[in-house]
């Protein structure tokens, strides 16, 4: 059996911000007390892809296990009973009560504990959170682990008891097949949302719990963390350049004129 | 193709009441499916036909079908109405009409949608509308493909915006009658409107359902209808409800956000406490 670790962070879901309160984010920090949790972007696709992977590999005789793991004071069972509808086979939530956002080097080190008890194939995890993002938790859980990293992950199939993977470079996609341990961090997927599981499914788990684990205190020092200074907000402008003509024919060559002359 | 009253029915309901789903992201699934299903008998119970909703204004919720199937609730004909939007795959569009079909549920409520990122939408290869002319599947290639594949099988709704453009919005009229629609279900009305009085005398064969808000939630009311309302003035559902049926008393009633604490026994015509 395959044994997949999909660490997933949980937060605030931005989109129901207030406009209002972004416009703040300057001076002060961002009212989003009042939005939803939900899983991280990235981590929803990183779980997404173990699902698939999941898929592909009960096909054939390989079957694969998904443990999906959260670091924080606590897990909404909205959430983790969606995760165990859809297909995750396992949940933990590593009990942490010191705030877990921007601390890569602790929660490498958390996640590297975890994976030294239990043995895993695969790691799979979102490039960086969306919300103070570091994008260092993989590369420090990849140099803690010694197995290679896998960034900028767009998609994964897993054929023939290995993972084909494809990966987004500045001006290419590379494709490899992993045939060792490593960790996949998956950055703008080409499917980015986890699957939507179906009535029946989720009243299937709705008596499903969590493992709990309370993360070994030493874990509290912060030597070598990086540390957040402050986080600013840089508006997107726009500088209109109005083309002259008389209708879309004549606006299109002058932007045609303008475009070759640059 | 003209269905236009192969189910008279639809004309002999007074009150459409719209239902919602639990949402998908629900923290407390099971109460909420107990309350649907209390909102779903209690409407069959009066009489009224229970109007289901498909991912109402984009927020992901649980299928109508799946909600019938899993409380196993009985479905009278002619006392339900499922929303279908053009948001599915094809085989889960066919799911939807056997399901129908096999708990007698005649009468769909076709439109385009809201959508979000998350779901899938049909495509014009699905619908076999390829060189159409149209970029994307609306709810005029669904009525099509519907009566295409389960021919005189359903009797299909389109919705009317009377708050959009007369001229843009009577044209999707008239390709969504082309299709097959035989009956047609407004947005909210809010007053007399110009477009509608229009609307009622071209399609006068035909059976128009009229939307009723029943919250006081203004905000949302503005995002229903696509226009900002001010704010200034209360908003009181009931004073508009007894507008409607005097502005409109020929057209059949669709109640959406019916408190079923506080306004449903107001719908009972024994217990009703103002007169229409």
């Amino acid at each position: 059996m395959i044994r997949i670790l999909i660490c997933f962070a949980v937060v605030h879901d931005t989109e129901n911000v207030l406009k209002s309160d972004w416009e703040n984010l300057t001076s002060q920090n961002p009212g989003i007390e009042h939005s939803n949790m939900i899983i991280d972007t990235y981590d929803e696709s990183a779980l997404e892809y173990a699902l698939q992977c999941k898929e592909m590999a009960s096909k054939v005789t390989c079957p694969i296990h998904l443990t999906a793991l959260t670091i924080g004071q606590s897990l909404s069972a909205t959430i983790y009973q969606n995760l165990f509808a859809v297909g995750i086979d396992r949940v933990v939530l590593l009990k942490e009560k010191a705030p877990v956002s921007f601390c890569p080097s602790r929660i490498s080190r958390i996640i590297h504990k975890f994976t030294c008890d239990e043995r895993f194939d695969a790691i799979f995890m979102g490039q960086q959170n969306s919300i103070t993002c570091n994008g260092q938790t993989g590369i420090r859980l990849s140099n803690l682990l010694n197995v290679p990293l896998i960034s900028y992950v767009n998609d994964v199939v897993f054929i023939n008891n290995k993972f084909h993977v494809k990966t987004k470079k500045r001006l290419q996609y590379t494709r490899a097949v992993i045939e060792q341990p490593a960790i996949y961090c998956f950055f703008n997927a080409e499917r980015s949302y986890l699957r939507m599981a179906t009535l029946r499914e989720k009243l299937k788990v709705q008596s499903r719990e969590i493992d709990v684990f309370d993360v070994d205190k030493t874990f509290d020092q912060q030597e070598n963390e990086i540390n957040l200074i402050s986080l600013s907000y840089n508006p997107v402008t726009r500088n209109c350049q109005f083309i002259n003509g008389q209708n879309a024919g004549e606006k299109a060559q002058v932007l045609l004129s303008l475009f070759m002359k640059d | 193709m003209d269905t236009r009253n192969s189910h008279p029915q639809v004309r002999n309901r007074t009150y459409f009441i719209e239902i919602l789903p639990p949402k998908i992201d629900s923290d407390k699934l099971l109460d909420d499916l107990d309350l649907f299903s209390q909102k779903y008998n209690r409407v069959l119970k009066s009489g009224f036909c229970a109007c289901l909703t498909d991912n109402a204004m984009g927020k992901l919720s649980y299928q109508p079908i799946e909600v019938i199937q899993e409380l196993e609730l009985n479905s009278k004909p002619d006392q339900v109405m499922i929303h279908l939007t053009t948001f599915h795959t094809l085989t889960q569009i066919h799911e939807i009409l056997d399901f129908c079909l096999d708990r007698n549920i005649f009468n769909l409520l076709v439109v385009t949608g809201d959508g979000s990122p998350r779901l899938p939408k049909l495509s014009l290869t699905d619908m076999g509308a390829v060189g159409s002319g149209k970029k994307n599947v609306t709810s005029v290639e669904l009525v099509k493909y519907i009566h295409l594949k389960y021919p005189s099988k359903f009797n299909l709704g389109v919705a009317f915006n009377p708050y959009e453009p007369f001229a843009g919005e009577f044209a999707k009229m008239e390709a969504k009658v082309a299709a097959g629609a035989s009956f047609i279900v407004t947005q909210p009305i809010l007053a007399k409107n110009e477009n509608l009085d229009v609307l009622l005398a071209k399609y006068a064969d035909m059976p128009v359902i009229l939307d009723a808000w029943m919250s006081k939630n203004i905000h949302l009311l503005s995002e229903a209808v696509g226009h900002l309302l001010s704010e200034d003035g209360a908003y009181d559902p009931i004073a508009n409800l007894e507008a409607i049926h005097k502005w409109y008393p020929q057209c059949k009633i669709c109640l959406t956000q019916l408190n079923f604490k506080a306004q449903f026994h107001l719908l009972d015509p024994d217990m009703t406490s103002f007169e229409w």
